[in-house]
């Protein structure tokens, strides 16, 4: 089989850029045991959402037996600069190791290490001073995401694992971060928990935030909070949750949720975070509330 | 029986495997009416699998009442206690309602019966 190239142009968040990563998926999903080049000649900006994709892409490429090739020589010197930054060109053998700047380190994890990373979002994401907040305010915010993370390796069977990437944006006062897997994605995995194949990818997407959904096969554990913890903390705390699996989408905010079906899909799935860097907008749970002889039960 | 968290988990309780370990060692003693305290001090992070294991599946068989009479859960910290709340609730409903547990067994056992890929 003839070996392929990938043009990467400039990607940022909006719909049609990831229309653009989704198909480069379909591309590397179905290239086999053949040679892959990535190439960056058009390309002058990456969002953290396209370097965590670009990295799966990298990753299943490899996965799927492809001699990869990452064409350096494409790169315009802000992207590689940037790539430097993150850590990302350090992780697939290129150049020396990542340094503070706006980035989030680019990260993978093939294989589940739920301390490592809560470290990286209490150290490495929100502990770069962009926040002015408490320990107890930085570990609320990390609590839901951690539980996103555990989603994974729970229930995505992904082949590259989970690569995250993030970024602050300052003129925004926005704090971004994007995990990404290549499991089978939420509407296979609810299908099949269902034994409803007919069902809408969207609407699969909907029912994982009914009240006591799960797709565990673990009749005797009553589950599946995971989603719903993350949506509620997103909501209380004015960001954005937007979920990208198969041909689903989802954009959660306070004002609202905006399911949608999309033409062009990917197997695994992309959930992205953006916060507000501002301590005011974050509801921290009160001692107040607490009756310490609460009755639990 | 005092169990001090921090000391048998870890600051990070995230895990459906580490709140099993807790549940096995308080489920029989709850059981049998024996108090039990789950002290959280100098925990950090709690996140809904290991409150599952530990505790939402104390409901499977032992009574609220008794949950509350017998057991005691201290210095839980602000963060995690909507988390424990959130648990609690979805334990209850799955547990106490016989019809709502055999309906979702029924479709689990189906997807189970026909699939194999563990999700």
């Amino acid at each position: 089989m003839k070996a392929i190239s990938i043009e990467i142009p400039r990607l940022n968040d909006r719909p049609n850029d990831f229309n653009i990563l989704f198909n480069h998926w379909r591309t590397v999903e179905n290239t086999k045991n053949t040679g892959i080049t990535f190439r960056f000649t058009n390309c002058d900006f990456l969002r953290q959402n396209a370097v965590a994709f670009i990295g799966g892409l990298i990753r299943l490429a490899q996965h799927n037996r492809n001699n990869v090739n990452f064409a350096l020589d494409t790169l315009q010197p802000r992207v590689r600069t940037n790539l430097e930054q993150n850590g990302f060109l350090y992780t697939l053998g290129f150049g020396g190791p990542p340094w503070d700047g706006n980035s989030i380190p680019y990260r993978e994890d093939t294989v589940y290490n739920h301390n490592e990373f809560t470290g990286y979002l209490s150290e490495r994401w929100l502990g770069r001073g962009w926040l002015q907040i408490s320990d107890t305010l930085k570990r609320y915010i990390t609590q839901p995401v951690i539980e996103a993370y555990i989603n994974v390796f729970d229930h995505a069977n992904s082949p590259i694992g989970v690569i995250t990437c993030g970024q602050h944006y300052p003129n925004l006062r926005e704090l971004t971060l994007t995990m990404v897997d290549f499991g089978v994605g939420i509407p296979h995995t609810v299908r099949t928990h269902l034994n409803q194949p007919q069902l809408s990818s969207v609407d699969t997407l909907r029912w994982v935030f009914q009240p006591g959904a799960t797709t565990k096969n673990s009749s005797a554990l009553a589950r599946g909070l995971g989603l719903k913890l993350l949506k509620s903390f997103i909501k209380e705390n004015r960001g954005n949750l937007e979920i990208y699996s198969d041909t689903a989408y989802v954009c959660i905010t306070r004002d609202g949720e905006n399911f949608q079906g999309r033409s062009i899909g990917f197997r695994g799935t992309l959930v992205q975070l953006t916060l507000q860097c501002d301590a005011k907008y974050y509801t921290l749970p009160s001692e107040e509330d607490y009756d310490s002889g609460e009755m639990w039960f | 029986m005092k169990l001090e968290i921090r000391s048998l988990i870890g600051e990070n309780c995230i895990t459906l495997e580490d709140g099993q370990k807790i549940y096995d060692e308080i489920h029989s003693r709850l059981k049998s009416k024996e108090p039990v305290e789950l002290d959280f001090t100098d925990v950090k992070i709690v996140a809904s699998p290991f409150l599952n294991a530990a505790i939402g599946q104390l409901l499977r068989d032992v009574s609220s009442n008794d949950l509350n009479t017998y057991l005691k859960i201290t210095n839980l910290s602000v963060i995690a206690r909507p988390v424990l709340r959130r648990v609690i609730e979805n334990a209850k409903a799955y547990y106490n309602n016989e019809l709502v547990r055999e309906a979702v067994d029924e479709v689990i056992d189906a997807a189970a019966t026909g699939n194999n890929d563990g999700n």
